[in-house]
């Protein structure tokens, strides 16, 4: 799993704000307040999504999207298969079935390349 | 890319030319791929969508170790994470220190793989691909390193498999045991009350992508959402810092969906359950008991990581039956201590250190 937790890069040592020019030190005033703003929510944050609270209405979210959107998923999914079967070609289904037998395929393949490959002599041996 | 310097220039004229610099550089980074995974590799096996590379070696072969070491990424990203970019590459770095270094690249899975699940991940798609990886090297000794997920592969494989020749195994960010549950913001977000696993694989067939990395971004919202976004806008004049947030951005940017039952087996027997570290756990019909792991072993622990927090890391070495065992802590993230700008002189070099007398 990921975040973004490293995505900043390091601290900048150069190109920084002139602090004699009114306008640069203005702006560096404001980034001050912005980064300690944006610490303090932060911490909030973090500590609010590791709630029961946050937990049951993300999953609320998730649960009412699935919940909606399930007759209109249900409604394309047969409607594209019925099509299919009439045009008669291969469906979803059909083609999921084909790639787990090739993958089965592959498989058995594998274990047979696997006993006929001649071993790669270890690394400094003499070869014959 | 901008170059130029604010304060180094006074006239209008400039600072409309910084400005329009600066934008470019905002909608490049933002909105194109970062070239990442560049280091010289060869595929030497595929099985369905995973794909077992060997890097190029670049040292003398009297000068390697003579041990492969087999690198396993979680299934839910990119395994590029590993070779980011030249110069900030974990991948490089080792290939450097000698060893005789494979990927297994876990692909994308499709509707077709929903129902893969951790026994086919472990004994169909690893076994095969350590049988290559030997047969390649011509080591029947090797070692593993398992990055968050693919820690609790490697980990399962470790207990079901001791005398397979694995002889290092290293778990970086292993999120192993989920007994305190109120440290684990995940582990709450994916309780039963709350979220109904069965309802989502069903409409999906896979966990979408977008959805897990919407999970992990949400257990930092500010810093990811926006604050990574700032410090972005505040470092455009910093080429170094720019190019390394947008080969960041390409990795983070490029989730994959994670095969439906196997997410189902995570949330229920190991999120909810806790049965790898209970000891209740079962893999096509075999008990996964961590006291029967013998390999030596190293387990690297972010201190700052909120997605695996150390807590579920720890565990582990007092149920393992190895005698040779080392833990230790590093400083940050999740993925900011392999990938973040201080690893090639933290994270790295400690575990070549463990790593390297041990695979001679």
């Amino acid at each position: 799993m990921k975040s973004t937790e490293q995505h900043n890069g390091s601290p900048a040592s150069d190109g920084g704000p002139d602090a004699s020019n009114p306008f640069d030190a203005a702006f560096d005033a404001f980034k001050k307040m912005r980064d300690s703003g944006l610490e303090s929510w932060a911490k909030v944050m973090t500590q609010w999504v590791n709630t029961d609270a946050y937990a049951k209405s993300s999953g609320a979210v998730i649960d009412w999207y699935l919940t909606a959107t399930a007759p209109f998923r249900q409604l394309v999914q047969k409607t594209a298969e019925q099509t299919l079967i009439q045009l008669n070609m291969p469906t979803r289904g059909d083609v999921i079935n084909v790639a787990e037998r090739l993958t089965h395929i592959e498989m058995a393949l594998d274990d047979l390349a696997a006993n006929l490959e001649p071993r790669r002599p270890p690394r400094g041996a003499k070869e014959s | 890319m901008a170059q130029s310097k604010p304060s180094e220039r006074g006239g209008l004229g400039d600072k409309v030319k910084n400005m329009m610099d600066r934008t470019k550089t905002l909608l490049r980074v933002t909105t194109t791929k970062a070239p990442i995974a560049q280091t010289p590799k060869e595929l030497i096996w595929a099985l369905n969508k995973a794909k077992l590379y060997r890097y190029t070696p670049v040292v003398p072969p009297e000068k390697r170790h003579p041990m492969p070491l087999l690198l396993v990424f979680a299934l839910m990203n990119r395994s590029s994470i590993l070779d980011l970019r030249p110069g900030n590459s974990f991948v490089e770095y080792m290939v450097r220190q000698g060893y005789d270094l494979y990927l297994l690249d876990w692909g994308v899975p499709g509707p077709e793989d929903k129902n893969l699940k951790l026994e086919d991940y472990v004994l169909e798609y690893m076994r095969r691909a350590i049988r290559k990886m030997k047969a390649v090297s011509g080591s029947d000794s090797f070692s593993l390193l398992g990055w968050c997920i693919g820690a609790i592969l490697t980990t399962v494989y470790a207990a079901l498999r001791p005398a397979s020749g694995l002889k290092n195994l290293i778990l970086l960010t292993a999120p192993l045991d989920f007994s305190n549950r109120d440290a684990i913001t995940l582990a709450r977000m994916t309780d039963e009350r709350y979220f109904d696993v069965d309802k989502v694989i069903s409409a999906y067939g896979n966990m979408p992508g977008e959805l897990m990395d919407y999970g992990a971004k949400a257990l930092k919202p500010v810093e990811n959402f926006l604050g990574s976004y700032l410090r972005l806008l505040d470092n455009l004049d910093k080429p170094k810092v720019v190019e390394g947030w947008h080969a960041m951005n390409t990795w983070v940017n490029d989730g994959i969906p994670i095969a439906g039952a196997f997410y189902r087996e995570l949330i229920t027997d190991l999120y909810r359950q806790n049965r790898l570290i209970n000891g209740t756990l079962s893999v096509r019909g075999e008990k996964v008991d961590l006291s029967q792991i013998r390999a030596n072993l190293l387990v690297v622990i972010a201190e700052d990581d909120h997605i695996t927090p150390p807590c579920q890391s720890e565990t582990v070495v007092t149920k393992v039956g190895s005698e040779d065992k080392t833990l230790i802590r590093v400083p940050g993230g999740h993925i900011g201590i392999m990938a973040g700008s201080g690893a090639v002189k933290g994270t790295w070099p400690q575990i070549n250190a463990w790593l390297g007398p041990r695979s001679d």
